[in-house]
């Protein structure tokens, strides 16, 4: 990458990273930070990174940023209870918006699934390049997109039947 | 169908992701081979043709059309494909209802949220290519040759630039090429006023075991016409000797030499120019080597005086005699020998 490849990658990507972080850790300075620590990546790492890879590099990188984050602090399991917690407090939420209450419901999928739901609805990847940047095979990304889907959907219904 | 013992308990971290190493490759291997398997795990069996399912069981059914519709929320279906799904659900609300809930699964991406302070990922300005391999396999490249420039010309000489009584041009001297012509004068003797036609052994002996100090004079850049010019650089490339150590012109030759009998009215000429002229001819490979003047042939004498000795000097031979200081004249150039 150039530093005009690179700036145009920033421009090009930055908020999609951005909402892709924020909607996996739901903690905007943290999103923040692990975005800029993935174009620091990139940066260091210019040299062998083609243009044409430049986004499922981006993509990999703060996958594995957050991957990395939860392991390290287990943030998580906080944020799942956390959730949980709110979810169970607010049992009658007064306008419930289907998009929040999809993330609610993301948050409780496995990180894997959670990752491939916003890759493919955000990002619009195929099988192939989810695998690329999850590093599972296409099967598995197949596999657990399905079982993500259901999970969302039984969630919806249940939601729909407390409201 | 009967799953092995060894891989049934990781069949579901498989389909989450959380196998690795020897594990993964394993239930892999088993999974590729058995596809079926992960069908039956998760309750989605391999699509199959609806109709051929429709005429046996309505569950089966309901579960390809449940499959049509993850595939389309998925994965980039044709149109064909989207109008076949249509078609099985057009007549059906409870299918309706059900695909209206998957595509309620889609998450749309809030546009509207952005990163906040982008503009600090920007980098500007010019980027030194200090990481790029190019710029070092130029910069080794760069090193390697002023290095092996620097050892060149730092490197001790095993051989002199110059020579002292070497004929520099192999070239006949009748050529009209310059010939350079060295005399050691050691070998004269200003008190007993006698030439030398060749250096004593005495003398060569002695000169082999000293350190003969050449110092190079450019008359190109700076001629040198007097001997107060000569004793000055004399003095100045050699600060050990003094301008009272190179005594006045103890001889002249006329302003240009003629004939070999003018020679002889000065044995210091004669014993000079013999000298010089044996050299000459020693290195030409000429037989000959004359011990007196009247021997030497006069286009040789001609050759001498104009090309090294009457041109430099205007007629005057100003050769310095004293000691071991000793001054040698060649035609173009000045060597001063002090030894």
């Amino acid at each position: 990458l150039t530093t005009k490849e690179y700036n145009s990658a920033v421009s090009t990507y930055a908020d999609g990273l951005f909402r892709f972080a924020l909607s996996r850790t739901r903690n905007s300075a943290l999103a923040e930070d692990l975005v800029q620590e993935t174009f620091a990546k990139v940066w260091v790492a210019r040299n062998d990174i083609k243009q044409e890879k430049s986004k499922s590099y981006l993509f990999t990188t703060v996958n594995r940023l957050i991957i990395d984050h939860f392991r390290k602090s287990e943030v998580q399991e906080a944020h799942a209870q956390h959730s949980a917690h709110n979810s169970s407090g607010s049992s009658t939420p007064l306008s419930p918006d289907v998009n929040e209450v999809l993330h609610e419901a993301l948050a409780r999928l496995p990180e894997v699934q959670q990752t491939l739901v916003l890759l493919r609805d955000y990002e619009g990847y195929n099988y192939q390049e989810m695998a690329e940047i999850c590093q599972i095979t296409e099967a598995q990304v197949k596999v657990n997109l399905f079982r993500a889907r259901k999970k969302l959907k039984t969630y919806l219904v249940r939601m729909d039947l407390v409201i | 169908m009967k799953i092995p013992v060894d891989i049934e308990p990781h069949l579901l971290d498989y389909l989450e992701g959380n196998l690795s190493g020897v594990t993964l490759a394993k239930v892999e291997a088993y999974v590729n081979a058995n596809p079926e398997v992960l069908d039956e795990l998760i309750g989605m069996p391999t699509l199959q043709s609806p109709t051929a399912k429709m005429n046996t069981s309505p569950l089966i059914i309901e579960e390809d059309v449940e499959q049509l519709m993850l595939e389309a929320l998925d994965s980039s279906q044709s149109n064909d494909e989207l109008a076949e799904l249509n078609d099985k659900i057009k007549d059906s609300v409870p299918l309706q209802k059900e695909w209206a809930l998957y595509q309620k699964t889609k998450l749309v991406a809030d546009n509207s949220t952005t990163m906040p302070n982008k503009s600090r990922l920007y980098k500007k300005g010019v980027v030194i290519p200090f990481a790029s391999k190019f710029f070092y396999r130029v910069a080794a490249a760069i090193l390697i040759l002023v290095g092996s420039s620097l050892s060149y010309w730092f490197a001790p000489k095993t051989t002199p630039w110059y020579t002292p009584n070497t004929l520099v041009s192999a070239t006949p001297w009748n050529t009209g090429k310059d010939i350079i012509v060295l005399q050691k004068t050691r070998e004269f003797s200003t008190e007993n006023d006698h030439y030398a036609t060749t250096p004593s052994t005495e003398n060569r002996n002695k000169n082999q075991g000293q350190n003969t100090k050449t110092i190079r004079n450019t008359l190109d850049a700076k001629p040198l016409k007097t001997i107060q010019d000569i004793a000055l650089l004399a003095t100045n490339e050699s600060p050990s000797v003094r301008i009272t150590d190179i005594p006045q012109p103890v001889f002249t030759l006329p302003e240009k030499i003629q004939d070999i009998s003018e020679l002889n009215t000065n044995s210091y000429n004669n014993g000079l120019v013999a000298y010089a002229v044996k050299k000459v001819r020693r290195k030409l490979g000429l037989q000959s080597t004359p011990s007196t003047a009247a021997a030497i042939d006069k286009n040789e004498l001609a050759y001498l005086t104009e090309k090294s000795i009457s041109t430099i000097t205007n007629g005057q031979i100003n050769t310095t005699l004293q000691g071991d200081k000793s001054v040698s004249i060649r035609s173009k150039r000045l060597f001063l020998e002090i030894n």
